[in-house]
């Protein structure tokens, strides 16, 4: 009974104020709606999905950057705008305060040559669980390296009752 | 080019008269046009097939782990429950991926020091060896071992933190040959000796007599004409320690390493050991 009440109330404050998460990656399949409408259910209420990233979107990504950004690396970019992920990785990691997240299929995409990268997902098959595991992980994460002690005090909270929820 | 053409030394097509089309040793096809060698195989190397076959299977691999959400929406990959259909289906979705793993070969492996990054990643040692136990449960044929109870003496708070990855690919072929070789109805140990920030894993099971164990770890060797596999996976891990050893910074002896040893039991039966020794953690 305890966990539930603290597993809501958590989740009402992720939700008043809620972290902004951006995943994308050109395959459906992946990061796909099941695991998105249960990550919803988790408290992490705003979450955008995109498949490519055109001009307007980067240009979005760079003025009004969200707080997680989740990238694939190969076929997410139009060629006007950067290479790969990658590219739009090192970018926004030096232009923007975005904690951001890597992920491939292919483990030797995966390489530390670029620092820009915040946390990277290894695993190559995911299930919604696997998936909400993860944000929970990369958000403890990014309130930890990235957001200041101030900000987002609400969201802060009910991230603490809900994982609190979810333990007991 | 291909690989084999790198590898040919004898080059029987360069030695070719004109307008023949022949076959050379390694099945590729060749023609000498007036001394130009045309070969009629796509000129694709085995790393870009392989890649190939991860970029392809790996979407479809997804939809059926997807899928299988809907079924039970609190499955994981990290745990298979053999109660569960649903993670029975990300079970052999699991299997599925070695395979694929084991096509494309240490390029799935971080091919150099670069990828530092996720060479550190920390893994549960318990959760593996748990996972891996119940995914190779669930196959059965009469060339596998039915009624094992295999018994894990591990510490459930150990974390792998050094390519866990490529650890965890070796525990899943020591795993699934306790459930190719054992003896139907025993109790396979894996148990562990803790050294300093080093443990070994010991794989202990009863199995028929191994003839000629010291050529396990080669290429292709099978114990018995009528057992499971192609003899490939003691030769794959062997690869992996290699490429592990290539990459980890430590000194000689801190490398990873697996030994074998067998004892016997009776005429039908021997107590084997595999030992994955100096295991970071």
């Amino acid at each position: 009974m305890k966990h539930k009440i603290l597993n809501k109330s958590g989740k009402l404050l992720m939700k008043l104020n809620p972290l902004k998460i951006c995943i994308i990656d050109d395959e459906d399949i992946y990061f796909n709606k099941n695991m998105i409408d249960i990550a919803n259910n988790t408290g992490f209420t705003h979450i955008d999905r995109y498949n490519k990233i055109d001009a307007s979107l980067f240009k979005k990504l760079q003025t009004n950057p969200y707080n997680i950004l989740i990238l694939d690396i190969k076929g997410i970019t139009e060629p006007d705008v950067a290479k790969d992920g990658l590219h739009v990785a090192t970018t926004l990691h030096r232009t923007t305060d975005s904690y951001i997240v890597m992920t491939s299929a292919h483990q030797y995409h995966l390489n530390n040559k670029l620092t820009s990268v915040d946390y990277i997902i290894e695993d190559r098959l995911l299930t919604a669980t696997d998936f909400v595991d993860y944000l929970i992980e990369i958000v403890n994460d990014c309130l930890t390296k990235k957001v200041s002690f101030y900000k987002n005090i609400g969201f802060k909270i009910g991230f603490a009752l809900m994982k609190k929820g979810i333990t007991q | 080019m291909l690989e084999s053409c790198k590898l040919c030394s004898a080059k029987p097509c360069e030695k070719s008269k004109h307008g023949v089309l022949e076959f050379c040793q390694y099945g590729i096809a060749y023609y000498n046009n007036n001394g130009n060698i045309i070969t009629t195989e796509e000129r694709v190397t085995l790393k870009h097939i392989s890649q190939n076959l991860r970029h392809e299977l790996n979407k479809v691999l997804q939809i059926i782990v997807t899928e299988a959400c809907q079924i039970d929406p609190t499955i994981s990959i990290k745990k298979i429950d053999i109660n569960k259909p649903a993670s029975k289906i990300i079970g052999a979705t699991i299997i599925i991926d070695q395979f694929i793993e084991m096509i494309t070969g240490v390029n799935e492996f971080f091919p150099n020091k670069n990828y530092s990054k996720n060479l550190s990643k920390k893994v549960n040692l318990y959760n593996i060896l748990d996972k891996y136990k119940n995914v190779y449960s669930l196959i059965h044929n009469t060339r596998r071992a039915s009624n094992l109870d295999i018994k894990i003496n591990c510490n459930k708070n150990i974390d792998i933190v050094y390519g866990s990855h490529i650890v965890e690919y070796i525990v899943s072929i020591l795993i699934d040959n306790i459930w190719k070789y054992s003896l139907d109805n025993s109790v396979p140990l894996i148990d562990m000796i803790i050294k300093d920030g080093y443990l070994d894993l010991i794989f202990n099971n009863i199995s028929e007599p191994i003839i000629e164990p010291k050529k396990i770890f080669t290429k292709g060797f099978q114990s018995t004409t009528d057992s499971e596999g192609f003899g490939y996976g003691l030769y794959w891990i062997s690869l992996l320690i290699e490429h592990y050893n290539s990459l980890n910074i430590s000194g000689a002896e801190n490398h990873l390493y697996v030994h074998h040893t067998q004892g016997f039991l009776s005429k039908n039966k021997s107590n084997q050991k595999f030992i994955l020794g100096n295991i970071k953690i």
